[in-house]
């Protein structure tokens, strides 16, 4: 079919959300079932597989090493990109990252770095000389409705799995291999507007439909993080506000589940590992 | 001779028979051999062939009522999404729109296909019985699977419809409307029919689940 | 002898199929070949856009191989580079012939080949994959498409180079066939091989190409078990 939103498909994803019901049954705070796999690919350095409903993403982590940028020369650098590659949609085009990719990318990328997930003082090799890069890509497989809060925890899971060759000062690798230093789990939620009711982890359809989308990412301490409000339309503060408490509590929900696959702890990461 | 059975699953390129049959849909010939070109399941009666998809997307024929999403406005009409990798034309001549009332890009119609060129122009009817969809929830399905939800001699369909009290209106492309009755259980035993088509015993598993 | 990894001289990696991987997809197949990860999707027939390239007698293909960022040892930055373009340009040669392009005219049938992970042989893989994608899709065709590469390692034809080899080795031969006539469609090589070495090579890939051609069908088949209809 089309990509349009048939009236008569609208109409109905809007009575139901006055009824305070959802086209799948959920609730309106209820994510559709979640499945994170971890460490799949080889190659990469850290990776997760998020399967969010019917949405499937892929996250790749590569760590490499260069140049600080020049106002943290003691901090690594952590670059985040997503593909939204014509496999995962009908209408995804080949090509360089359009507004939709861009924005996926910058959302999922200001969740975790606001949070200080990744401690990047510890990614420093040489002040001002060398640091680590941690490039994080983001290739969506089958896009089946909100891709912020899938692809957020696939490069949350997939840094938290993450293990890079140790560097002597000058860059020469040793055999050595370390953890990725993460101190915290950062969860984005995303939410959508339909008339005047606000629903979790929007489906395809609860997307096309919808009025406006707000994401709100929290750290392990329940504090927010990053924010996001995007397409066209508007939220009251009373709107925003109840996006921040859901998220609180749904994020802590997410963040238990990807404690238990990562099998991460809340400590300072061990630097040593043979 | 035949080199497979009746009711066989195959896949393109599968060796059916060869010497004196006719190959039908799913089938092709070349040089007197027949082969499947389709992943399905093959039909033999008597000395016809044919495969049957259980994939693959809706092709517009003549005389198909199929339901379809208004995608364009032309200046005499409309091109329809009829879930194809062809679309139809609607002439505003062939549907009877109230004076206060107009179609516009999003609306659905439940229409007949009238004509298919060549290469596949279609026009569509949309006068009575057909029109507008004006309520209701509208659910979409494989075009294959399309003869299983409707049954033998419509059997699946009025079981579903005497379960549930809706009125259903499937399309030949794979849109289904429904409207009245426990629509969204309807909706429910339609995807399930789409589903498990394949898998024996469907009949009692959607008694069963709409009995419950 | 045996090889860097222990096989045979014609030992296939391990390889696994899944037809029906992917809800949006038309059709979509998953492979896993020795290390390769590999996911093949199918977007068709449908509408041709930009319309201009449309054919009014047949459908058109176009096909995408790409390697994500996180494929390969050093990674790889986003975005086709030659190498891709190429692979998508022969992939498409490979699988065409098979397609009964005149099913549908005025049409076009995209196809989508992107590597998670790379150990050598990924446009055999892809192009396999892809086959059974168009299969899935239900987009009639003459045969399946398997392929497979062939190559010589220390002074050896062997079947279906793993990396090492393929860094190491002597020769590179990816092979696709259209099983039922026998027509090769995809044939590159590079690397120095004799006349009768090349025909060694060709053979013996093509037997690969048999081999691989019988998981495709058991995995189109597997997706439908115990399938029936009235």
């Amino acid at each position: 079919m089309s990509e349009i939103l048939p009236l008569i498909k609208k109409q109905y994803l809007l009575e139901l959300a006055k009824e305070r019901k959802r086209e799948d049954e959920r609730g309106l705070d209820e994510y559709r079932p979640l499945d994170i796999q971890v460490s799949s690919v080889e190659k990469a350095e850290g990776s997760a597989v998020v399967t969010l409903g019917g949405t499937k993403v892929f996250a790749g982590i590569k760590v490499d090493a260069g140049e600080p940028y020049s106002d943290t020369p003691n901090e690594g650098v952590m670059i985040t990109g997503a593909e939204l590659i014509p496999m995962a949609a009908p209408d995804f085009e080949a090509g360089p990252p359009g507004q939709n990719a861009v924005e996926l990318a910058r959302v999922v990328d200001r969740g975790i770095r606001e949070s200080q997930a990744i401690d990047t003082i510890k990614l420093c090799v040489k002040e001002g000389e060398l640091v680590r890069l941690v490039f994080v890509d983001l290739h969506i497989l089958d896009y089946d409705g909100n891709l912020i809060d899938a692809c957020g925890i696939a490069a949350m899971a997939a840094l938290a799995t993450t293990k890079m060759q140790v560097l002597e000062e000058d860059g020469t690798p040793t055999e050595e291999y370390v953890d990725l230093p993460v101190r915290d789990l950062a969860i984005p939620c995303t939410f959508v507007k339909l008339g005047d009711v606000l629903l979790l982890d929007p489906s395809l359809d609860e997307e096309k439909a919808m009025d406006s989308r707000i994401t709100v990412a929290t750290d392990k301490e329940q504090r927010v993080c990053a924010m996001q409000k995007g397409e066209i339309g508007g939220f009251s503060l009373d709107e925003v506000m109840q996006t921040v408490r859901t998220s609180k509590v749904k994020g802590e929900e997410i963040r238990a589940v990807m404690r238990e696959v990562v099998q991460w702890e809340d400590s300072e990461p061990d630097t040593e590992e043979n | 001779m035949l080199h497979i059975k009746n009711k066989d699953m195959v896949v393109p390129g599968t060796f059916l028979a060869e010497g004196d049959y006719i190959h039908e849909s799913g089938t092709y010939k070349e040089q007197g051999k027949i082969y499947a070109n389709v992943v399905g399941i093959t039909y033999v009666d008597r000395r016809r062939i044919r495969v049957v998809s259980l994939e693959g997307k809706y092709i517009p024929k003549q005389g198909d009522a199929v339901i379809g999403v208004i995608s364009y406005e032309r200046f005499n009409g409309w091109k329809v999404d009829i879930n194809s990798p062809y679309e139809a034309l609607l002439s505003d001549k062939d549907i009877y729109i109230g004076r206060y009332d107009s179609l516009k890009v999003g609306d659905m119609v439940y229409a007949r296909i009238v004509r298919v060129s060549e290469i596949f122009e279609t026009s569509l009817y949309a006068k009575r019985p057909y029109g507008k969809l004006d309520n209701g929830i509208v659910i979409e399905i494989h075009s294959a699977r399309v003869p299983r939800l409707i049954g033998r001699k419509g059997s699946m369909i009025k079981l579903i419809k005497e379960k549930t009290g809706s009125i259903i209106t499937v399309g030949q492309n794979g849109l289904v409307w429904i409207r009245g009755g426990k629509k969204e259980l309807t909706a429910k035993a339609c995807h399930m029919v789409d589903r498990e088509a394949h898998i024996p015993g469907l009949t009692d598993r959607i008694n069963d689940f709409l009995s419950r | 002898m045996k090889r860097i990894d222990g096989r045979d001289a014609e030992e296939l990696r391990e390889i696994n199929i899944e037809a029906g991987v992917l809800k949006r997809a038309d059709g979509s197949c998953y492979i896993e070949w020795g290390k390769n990860k590999i996911y093949a999707a199918v977007y068709g027939p449908k509408q041709v856009l930009p319309r201009h390239l449309e054919r009014s007698d047949r459908a058109i293909l176009r096909c995408r191989y790409n390697m994500a960022p996180f494929s390969v040892e050093e990674r790889k930055r986003p975005g086709p580079d030659r190498r891709a373009v190429e692979i998508g340009k022969v992939m498409q040669g490979a699988l065409e012939p098979a397609i009964l392009m005149h099913y549908y005219p005025k049409s076009m049938i995209e196809i989508s080949v992107e590597v998670l992970e790379a150990n050598a042989g990924t446009r055999c893989a892809g192009i396999t994959a892809a086959s059974v994608a168009l299969a899935d899709a239900g987009i009639p065709m003459r045969d399946l498409v398997p392929s497979c590469a062939s190559g010589k390692v220390d002074d050896q034809i062997v079947l279906d180079l793993c990396k090492e080899e393929d860094n190491e080795g002597q020769a590179d031969m990816p092979v696709a066939i259209i099983p039922r006539s026998d027509q090769i469609t995809l044939l590159q090589m590079d690397g120095k091989l004799t006349e009768e070495e090349v025909e060694k090579a060709i053979a013996l890939a093509i037997r690969g190409c048999q081999k691989v051609y019988t998981l495709q069908v058991e995995a189109l088949k597997k997706k439908y078990a115990g399938a029936e209809y009235e």
